[in-house]
């Protein structure tokens, strides 16, 4: 399985990363549960090296790969990125509306029609006016605020 | 008893009547929502009930702490997102059986075996509050040590597939934990990143492992042409559900004690209690690879399970004022702004208030399953939402949730950072599930043998004080046990593979 | 999916017509405050502080008072290090980010770790409770009495051990003062919060501890209490002693006391508005009467009252932790 040999390669660098950093910390008792916990991690990411060698071929090589849609992907990936930009700046309810807009036309623009579009450009808007109602309103939760709300 | 059935009928009047079955029908609502925990909940109400008769106040936070415990399995059935951490073991089963268009039957189960639960739960309180009250005050930090090891021995199991990448999962979880100030020693620990100075709380990292690899995984399917089971509710079911649940005595049985005693247990929390259950249930099944892939078993365990927790974890809240989960402690607060003092005499001068107290957590199950059940019959328009507008909803309510639960903008960076982190790791096979268990178990474990051990240093020894005590020794030995029956679980499913010629 | 889209109009109208319901009531006001205080409480929901914050701040609302409710916000981690860093580093000056502060938790820490706030960082606006520590021991303890305990640890050094609600807050205070003044060594076990600190007493897991006397005297079926860490002895508790009138020098700092404060920088107008308001809004009916029911002892202290006292405090406290470095 040669997914396996890549986790557990990774996984090996990173604690090896981690226990070096241990000796950043300066209270000698802080040290001892996070040193076990990496050591343990240590053992398990070498059994699971051990296992992916010594086993080769074994078993179905995961679900069938099918093409990742790398566009969509990171589409939808810069959006919430985006999204987070901007909570603070425009409030969280103002945010929660353009994203949900934005995405849902970016991420499904394959045969939009103006009729489609606007029916999620309403969804959006029921959906933030169902959370501001049932939260701000009726519940007093504290959200970024911003231009609006 | 006697006491409990003169006061039964106080619950009864209209005003109280109508806050029960509005607060359970709002906290089914509130604990279906990703990230809106059931200690969130409580204590968002705690303060429409200062202009409250103290009864009726009572009767609305008991009802919303018992609602939103079993509504946080909704989301986890229909999404595949648990809305609170007690309902992940709902998910294992729940999803994969809403997957194959039972998504009503999955929340019958699940709202049946919560009532079952959730009934044992409150008989044991009712029946024996001062035995347990005794009880609860021995674990002390050598006794939660072990009772966190424990949980710990569950994790592998939670993986489908791989134990080492469950055990993986489970420690990076632990790891997780120790981010942030180390609360015994003020020591900073890994806080590489300023956003990392909290720490990692549990609710953030929940959502974030669960709904982002959901959402991920979402958008993954939009282009694909994918046979999506036909959504249409199902009809006369109910009865076949009931009959069906019902026979399923081991595993109510389980589930119910395992949640009560893990209630009683101050400090642990009933968070894992689901789990654990679960963990049981399937190395009692004659066929434990079922689980994982639809089994309605698991969703009745766990939810039997979160739900009798509800009822012992008062027990050392009412009469020690000690609470035995967040919850507990946010509910501490409501009695205390109405004058009521938790303590053995809560009983004798505040037996009316009580007494009707507790009758109404009795009657708030009902009602909760009653509601629940109906509710359960529009679930399929949950199932037939467009993937689109399901990306964009759980997003914005993953935000949501994790800003809300302390007004941190860090929190919901955190959480979608380890949410990115869990879709990669899930293409690789791991599991969510046991580094949220690692994540709330750290701190138990590592807290408690600190403070251990510096008692232990002035009085026994390290070594005696972990390893004598009648106590001790009974966990360990559930340590070793759940231990060793994974591992002969494991051989004799290597063997049979084998045997299958795979 | 079709059907989806279309029944979404009925849907999107229902909402409108509610959000224009609810978005119309509440109208503003021309002065501070305009809109909700939110209230940063740096511990848990269901802790003593934020239990007390959310009593002393439900009449905010009211016209008399600020006419804006204030809601409070949970930001919990290291010992009130987390909230506090927030505030300083994060919070509003507009006077809409308001803090609940805990004495001496904020300023021994402000000593001892480096946090981004001290007194200077905070302007105080007014104190609303005050709540001593006792020195509690177990129901079945050996000990009847602080010599009693003295005794056996004088024979038995750092073997009693003792808990309290964590690092450098009031208990643990009033532990190394304690320590001090007998100059007997016991062993601290900082716990998370008091409500545990208390169980491992109640349970007899330790031998004593420090904890509040609000606690302790709700509790006092299950306990015995030896001593107040004060003055004079409280109201609560007239029988027991203070440590003061045993001959030890244990005096008043580690009491804790809770009230609000603004992050330095907001306007003066809105902090005399606020100094103003705050102390007449501890002091109200309700409110006094709801805090007597849940057993919390009120200390309304003005602001020049709270600056004196911080200042007071931070003096003495730089004496007391002297040896323990920045880190």
């Amino acid at each position: 399985m040669r997914k396996d040999i890549v986790v557990s390669s990774v996984l090996l660098a990173g604690v090896i990363a981690l226990y070096l950093s241990l000796s950043l910390m300066d209270d000698p008792r802080a040290v001892i549960f996070p040193r076990v916990i990496i050591l343990v991690m240590g053992v398990l990411s070498l059994l699971l090296l051990a296992q992916s060698v010594l086993v080769r071929g074994k078993g179905a090589e995961g679900e069938a790969g099918g093409g990742f849609p790398f566009g969509r992907f990171s589409g939808c990936f810069v959006l919430i990125l985006a999204y987070f930009f901007f909570m603070e700046r425009l409030g969280f309810y103002v945010s929660a509306f353009l994203f949900f807009v934005v995405v849902t036309l970016v991420l499904g623009s394959r045969g939009l029609t103006i009729r489609k579009g606007a029916g999620r450009v309403a969804a959006g808007a029921a959906f933030t006016a169902v959370l501001y109602v049932l939260f701000n309103r009726l519940l007093a939760v504290q959200t970024p605020k911003g231009i609006l709300f | 008893m006697g006491e409990f059935l003169q006061y039964f009928p106080e619950a009864l009047t209209f005003v109280n009547l109508l806050t029960l079955v509005l607060g359970v029908i709002g906290g089914l609502i509130l604990g279906a929502t990703p990230g809106l925990s059931p200690t969130m909940a409580v204590a968002l109400l705690v303060p429409f009930t200062f202009h409250m008769e103290p009864a009726t106040g009572l009767i609305l936070l008991g009802a919303v702490y018992t609602a939103t415990v079993a509504g946080g399995a909704i989301s986890a059935i229909l999404i595949n997102i648990p809305g609170a951490p007690a309902n992940i073991a709902t998910l294992l089963d729940g999803h994969p059986m809403a997957k194959q268009g039972k998504s009503q039957t999955a929340l019958y189960f699940c709202f049946i075996s919560s009532l079952v639960g959730g009934l044992f739960g409150m008989l044991i309180m009712v029946l024996f509050t001062p035995p347990l009250a005794k009880i609860a005050l021995r674990f002390g930090p050598s006794e939660m040590f072990w009772i966190a090891i424990f949980g710990i021995s569950v994790m592998a199991g939670l993986s489908s597939g791989s134990i080492i990448k469950g055990l993986i999962g489970g420690m990076f979880g632990l790891l997780i934990s120790t981010i942030g100030y180390s609360p015994l020693l003020g020591t900073p620990r890994f806080v590489f990143l300023d956003v990392l100075t909290g720490g990692v709380a549990i609710v953030p990292a929940l959502i974030g492992l669960f709904a982002i690899p959901q959402v991920f995984s979402l958008v993954e399917t939009l282009g694909r042409r994918i046979e999506r089971p036909d959504f249409k509710p199902e009809k006369g079911v109910l009865l076949r559900t009931i009959v069906e649940n019902l026979k399923m005595v081991k595993t109510l049985g389980i589930g119910s004690i395992t949640g009560s005693i893990i209630g009683i247990i101050p400090g642990a929390g009933g968070q894992v209690a689901g789990l654990i259950a679960y963990d049981q249930v399937r190395k009692f099944s004659r066929k434990p690879e079922s689980f994982g892939k639809g089994n309605p078993q698991g969703v009745a365990a766990a939810e039997s399970a979160n739900n009798a927790m509800v009822g012992p974890s008062l027990i050392p809240l009412l009469t020690l004022s000690v609470p035995g989960s967040p919850t507990a402690a946010v509910l501490l607060g409501g009695l205390l702004i109405h004058g009521l003092f938790p303590g053995p005499d809560l009983f004798l001068n505040n037996a009316q208030v009580t007494y009707t107290f507790i009758a109404s957590l009795v009657l708030a199950q009902v009602a909760m399953c009653v509601f629940g059940i109906a509710m359960s019959r529009y679930s399929y328009m949950v199932m037939s939402v467009p993937n689109l507008f399901m990306i964009a909803a759980v997003t914005v309510l993953a935000v949501f949730g994790t800003y809300s639960v302390q007004n941190s903008f860090d929190d919901v960076i955190v959480m979608f950072a380890l949410g990115t982190l869990m879709y990669i790791g899930r293409k690789f096979g791991f599991s969510p599930a046991p580094v949220v268990l690692g994540i709330i178990l750290g701190p138990i474990a590592e807290d408690n043998y600190l403070k251990g051990k510096l008692i232990a240093e002035t009085d026994v020894g390290v070594f005696s004080y972990f390893f004598t005590g009648a106590m001790n020794i009974i966990i360990i030995l559930l340590c070793a046990a759940s231990i060793g029956y994974s591992i002969y679980g494991e051989i004799k499913a290597y063997r049979k593979a084998k045997e299958g010629g795979i | 999916m079709k059907r989806n889209e279309s029944v979404l109009g009925v849907v999107v109208t229902l909402a409108v017509a509610m959000l224009v319901l609810f978005g119309t009531c509440g109208g503003a006001l021309a002065e501070y405050p305009e809109s909700p205080v939110s209230l940063v409480v740096a511990y848990s929901p269901g802790g003593a502080t934020d239990f007390q914050a959310r009593i002393v701040t439900m009449m905010a609302a009211k016209e008399e008072y600020l006419g804006q409710p204030i809601v409070i916000i949970n930001k919990p981690g290291a010992g009130g290090q987390v909230g506090w860093n927030w505030c300083v580093q994060k919070g509003t000056r507009d006077g809409y980010t308001m803090l609940a502060y805990n004495v001496p938790h904020f300023i021994a820490q402000s000593i001892v770790f480096r946090t981004k706030y001290n007194i200077r960082k905070f302007e105080p606006v007014a104190n609303w409770g005050a709540d001593p520590a006792v020195l509690i021991v177990p129901k079945d303890s050996p000990f009847n009495s602080v010599a009693d305990l003295l005794a056996y640890a004088r024979k038995n050094p750092g073997k009693v051990t003792m808990t309290g609600a964590g690092l450098y807050v009031g208990h643990h205070i009033a532990f190394l003062q304690f320590a001090k003044a007998t100059g007997v060594k016991l062993t601290y076990i900082p716990e998370k919060g008091g409500v545990p600190a208390m169980q491992s007493v109640v349970a007899g897991k330790v031998k004593a501890g420090f904890n509040n006397l609000s606690d302790a005297y709700r509790n006092r079926e299950r306990l015995k209490i030896l001593a107040v860490a004060d003055l004079q002895r409280h109201a609560f508790l007239p029988d027991v002693k203070t440590f003061k009138e045993m001959g030890i020098a244990v005096d008043d700092s580690s009491v804790n006391f809770r009230g609000v404060a603004f992050p330095a920088g907001v306007p003066q107008e809105v902090i005399a508005k606020a100094a103003d308001v705050f102390p007449r809004m501890f002091k109200d009916k309700k409110t006094l009467k709801k805090m007597k029911a849940s057993g919390s002892p009120v200390r309304v202290m003005s602001r020049e009252q709270v600056k004196a006292m911080w200042q007071e405090r931070e003096q003495y406290l730089k004496g007391l932790l002297k040896g323990l470095r920045k880190r």
